[in-house]
């Protein structure tokens, strides 16, 4: 299985910073600051470093997985079913497809529920959902480089809103509820750790998409740069929430980064909050895109499922899946399974992986 | 195909002699008398007097001619052929060509080139693609004059001329140009490919090719860059892009092509750089303004009151108190009588045309909001809009525009700023699918390629573009090599 792919299908290495980045970056980035401060409290910054260092950790073990393969240009889907055999390696595709597809559902209902909450409290969700799937499909069926594509574009359109917004900001900012430093224990710093690789989930793609990155030993570093950004955006988006709000206004704001726009007056505009969250679309498409044609690229290399039928599939899937997760209660629930699971996914599932071709190695060598 | 199989030479002359204009006559300056055919609609009757009579008549006796080859040594013409084969001769016969014959049966002809330019307008001033800086040389309805002005400014033997016969009716000459070395041997055999797969009738201009070859039909985006002005042309053939022209037609096509090659004037190059990367970002802001001015102001007025300022929203509604319409009605409106007015302006006389935009933009629009049928607030928009659309230097690509507003408008109206961006996001991923002969339409941006950035959204210097881009994989890179001026200032001096 392990074909080289057609230069057609493939992208330079710089655009897997873009992958990453938006792999990892997810609707979360508008309410995380309430789930880690609740536990870490002014400490909380440091679970976000302890969580992106572990993430670069894990992107350099799965460099290492991948490069180590011979022959050359696997993915996750064979390397399943060469270490762990038939029965066991296709249970496990399966399972990731069937994970990445959640993952997709999971961003794309919550952000439908933050559209619904703040934009159009009122309105009948089914004909834009049904929409946004059409243009979910038109981007999946174009293929991995049209996902990129679309990961390039996002990536700077919302670029474009968030690196003006700490200057907008510094008026209101109070330095001074960043400190107490280092007053919280070490359980409380990793229950917040814990809340936060939540909103990691997702660069773990990279174990499908590699394949399809030219000169894969040059864009090592574009992944781990895009890990980078994703953590500085993280930081920066806690520290502006932290020094915005008080630490109880905090723990009682849903989308402390909401609000904190919805704040601002540009002399245009106001209520900046609708266009991000609006601009925010193209990001959200962008994510699950990538999982979804993950999911079906996975698919097609483990039973020869055409990704046309599998990715039709998955969207009448995911309409299903709208009846049944209808409010938010529901939605919180779906995304904690979704996330624990995740967290399995890369904190145990990697390693092992990683071991398994650490051993090999040593007994080839040997 | 109405085209039959001719098979000699008798049979082309019954075929055509059902006709009026042919003509046939024997020459008896000569021994033995030559016998001369020709349409005379398409030929010169100066040129027939002036290279064949006198010619042939130079001397007082009659001219001995024993072999039609003969013919060659007094005719001050190198274009004549002569030859037996009847698809030539056909095809040369409805390119103006005379046939002589020694004898009416004789299967071997000389072709003699009498061609008549009439009906090509002389001017070749740019008409639609106008500039201020710069030259203003254009093409014409004449291939060969076309191929002149190419050839004239380019004096290199790697320009290279390829002809190939399109349209079963007319026959049409189609030439691709390209340098060689320059552009890419398979950017040139694909359009090569795709040109002579054409089975077409009549082809009346090089649009008509564009839309036969291009990749994706489905697309309201021009894949291929067109124009009339001859320093684009030369531009692109530099930059490593294969133009075609068909003949008959003042247009070249150039491709692959990127979406940015519709922005680009060649003003952009005539200006200092600074300049040039101003106007080119004035001009984007433009095209951005376009498409989506008229559906932000539906989205707000439908949806997203709040949006806006307290001062600036008494404006707004103080404008648009008594309109009775929905805004998206309004808009439409509006935009739909734009493009009447655009559209009566392309087809009525000039003279006609413009006391047309004036009762149209100025009475129409000031009687719409005195009549309360529009909020004048929505007018400066919409013509602004119109406005906007018009700074792409490629007519072709504003008209995409244009009609790219609509559905913007309406999903506007659907879902207010999301509908918006809905629709960005079904155009950022039908442009990033798209593909000009087989490259990615987004180039230099997606794919990403840094150092294409130079020329893009801004013309950097002359010392900094000497660079082909890399994403039409020239064969060369290097264009030129920049030489700083020696600085000398007299601050220094020695």
């Amino acid at each position: 299985m392990g074909k080289i792919v057609s230069d057609k299908f493939t992208v330079s290495p710089i655009h897997l910073f873009f992958v990453v980045y938006v792999s990892i970056v997810d609707v979360g980035i508008m309410s995380f600051q309430r789930e880690i401060v609740k536990d870490a409290g002014t400490d909380s910054w440091l679970s976000i470093v302890i969580v992106g260092i572990s993430v670069h950790v894990l992107v350099w073990m799965i460099f290492r997985i991948l490069s180590a393969q011979k022959p050359e240009n696997a993915d996750i889907v064979s390397i399943n079913r060469s270490y762990f055999g038939k029965v066991i390696g296709t249970s496990l595709n399966i399972a990731i497809v069937i994970y990445l597809v959640a993952g997709a559902f999971v961003s794309f209902r919550s952000y439908l529920e933050v559209v619904k909450i703040w934009i159009f409290p009122m309105m009948n969700m089914w004909p834009l959902s049904l929409l946004l799937l059409g243009l979910i499909y038109y981007t999946v069926s174009g293929g991995f480089q049209t996902i990129v594509g679309i990961c390039l574009w996002s990536f700077f359109s919302i670029l474009f809103f968030f690196v003006p917004l700490p200057l907008l900001v510094t008026d209101y900012l109070h330095p001074r509820n960043l400190f107490p430093l280092f007053d919280h224990s070490a359980m409380q710093i990793l229950h917040s750790t814990h809340r936060m690789a939540f909103h990691y989930l997702g660069f773990e793609t990279l174990l499908i998409v590699y394949p399809f990155i030219q000169e894969q030993a040059k864009s090592r570093k574009w992944a781990h740069l895009g890990v980078l950004s994703a953590t500085l955006m993280y930081l920066m988006l806690l520290f502006i929430a932290m020094m915005y709000f008080s630490q109880g206004q905090l723990l009682r704001t849903i989308w402390p980064s909401l609000n904190l726009i919805s704040m601002l007056e540009i002399p245009l505009m106001q209520r900046l909050e609708y266009f991000i969250l609006s601009v925010w679309l193209i990001k959200i498409l962008a994510n699950i895109s990538l999982s979804l044609w993950a999911a079906c690229h996975s698919l097609k290399l483990s039973f020869r499922v055409k990704p046309r039928v599998s990715l039709i599939v998955m969207l009448a899937l995911f309409v299903l899946l709208q009846w049944f997760i209808g409010n938010q209660e529901e939605i919180t629930r779906a995304t904690t399974i979704y996330s624990n699971i995740g967290l399995y996914f890369i904190y145990i599932f990697i390693p092992i992986v990683f071991v398994i071709t650490w051993l090999k190695k040593k007994v080839i060598s040997l | 195909m109405v085209n039959k199989e001719v098979k000699d030479i008798r049979q082309l002359f019954a075929l055509a002699s059902r006709s009026s204009d042919f003509t046939t006559n024997t020459l008896a300056i000569t021994e033995p008398p030559l016998k001369i055919s020709y349409y005379k609609t398409l030929i010169d009757g100066d040129k027939l007097q002036q290279y064949l009579m006198s010619a042939l008549q130079i001397q007082d006796v009659e001219l001995k001619l024993r072999h039609l080859k003969d013919i060659q040594s007094y005719l001050p013409n190198d274009e004549i052929e002569i030859t037996d084969r009847i698809e030539i001769i056909q095809h040369k016969l409805f390119k103006g060509y005379a046939l002589i014959q020694l004898r009416e049966e004789d299967p071997t002809c000389a072709l003699i080139p009498l061609e008549s330019k009439k009906g090509i307008r002389q001017s070749n001033e740019t008409e639609n693609e106008f500039s201020v800086v710069g030259p203003k040389v254009g093409f014409v309805e004449d291939l060969e004059t076309n191929l002149h002005l190419i050839r004239s400014q380019l004096n290199t033997p790697d320009l290279i001329v390829k002809e190939l016969t399109i349209g079963s009716l007319s026959q049409s000459t189609v030439v691709i140009l390209y340098l060689d070395g320059v552009a890419n041997d398979e950017n040139v055999a694909k359009i090569e490919n795709r040109i002579s797969d054409i089975d077409f009738d009549v082809v009346f201009d090089t649009s008509q090719l564009d839309q036969i070859i291009s990749d994706n039909s489905l697309s309201p985006f021009p894949l291929f860059t067109t124009t009339e002005r001859r320093d684009r042309v030369i531009f692109s053939l530099i930059m490593g892009q294969v133009a075609v022209i068909s003949e008959g037609s003042p247009y070249f096509i150039m491709g692959p092509s990127t979406l940015f090659d519709f922005f680009l004037s060649p003003e952009d190059y005539y200006l200092p750089w600074i300049l040039g990367s101003f106007f080119r970002i004035i001009r984007i802001l433009g095209v951005i303004f376009s498409i989506f001015a008229s559906a932000l102001y539906v989205a707000i007025t439908t949806f997203h009151y709040e949006v806006i300022p307290k001062d600036l929203l008494n404006r707004l509604i103080f404008s648009r108190q008594s309109v009775p319409f929905p805004p998206v009605l309004e808009a439409v409106f509006l935009e739909i009588t734009v493009e009447f007015l655009r559209e009566a302006g392309a087809r009525l006389p000039s003279r006609i045309g413009q006391t047309l935009g004036i009762v149209g933009g100025i009475i129409l629009g000031q009687a719409a909001v005195e009549a309360s049928l529009s909020s004048n607030i929505l007018i400066i928009i919409v013509s602004l809009s119109a406005l906007a659309s018009f700074t792409t230097p490629i007519y072709k690509m504003s008209n995409t525009i244009r009609f790219l507003r609509f559905p913007m408008i309406i999903l506007a109206s659907l879902w207010g700023g999301l509908g918006i961006l809905i629709g960005i996001g079904f155009l950022l991923v039908h442009i990033t699918r798209l593909q000009s002969l087989g490259y990615p339409y987004t180039a230099p941006f997606y794919p990403l390629r840094v150092k294409d950035l130079k020329d893009s959204l801004i013309r950097s210097s002359y010392r900094i573009i000497n660079t082909r881009a890399g994403y039409l994989k020239p064969d060369s890179l290097i264009r030129y090599k920049p030489k700083a001026a020696k600085r000398q200032s007299d601050f220094e001096e020695e």
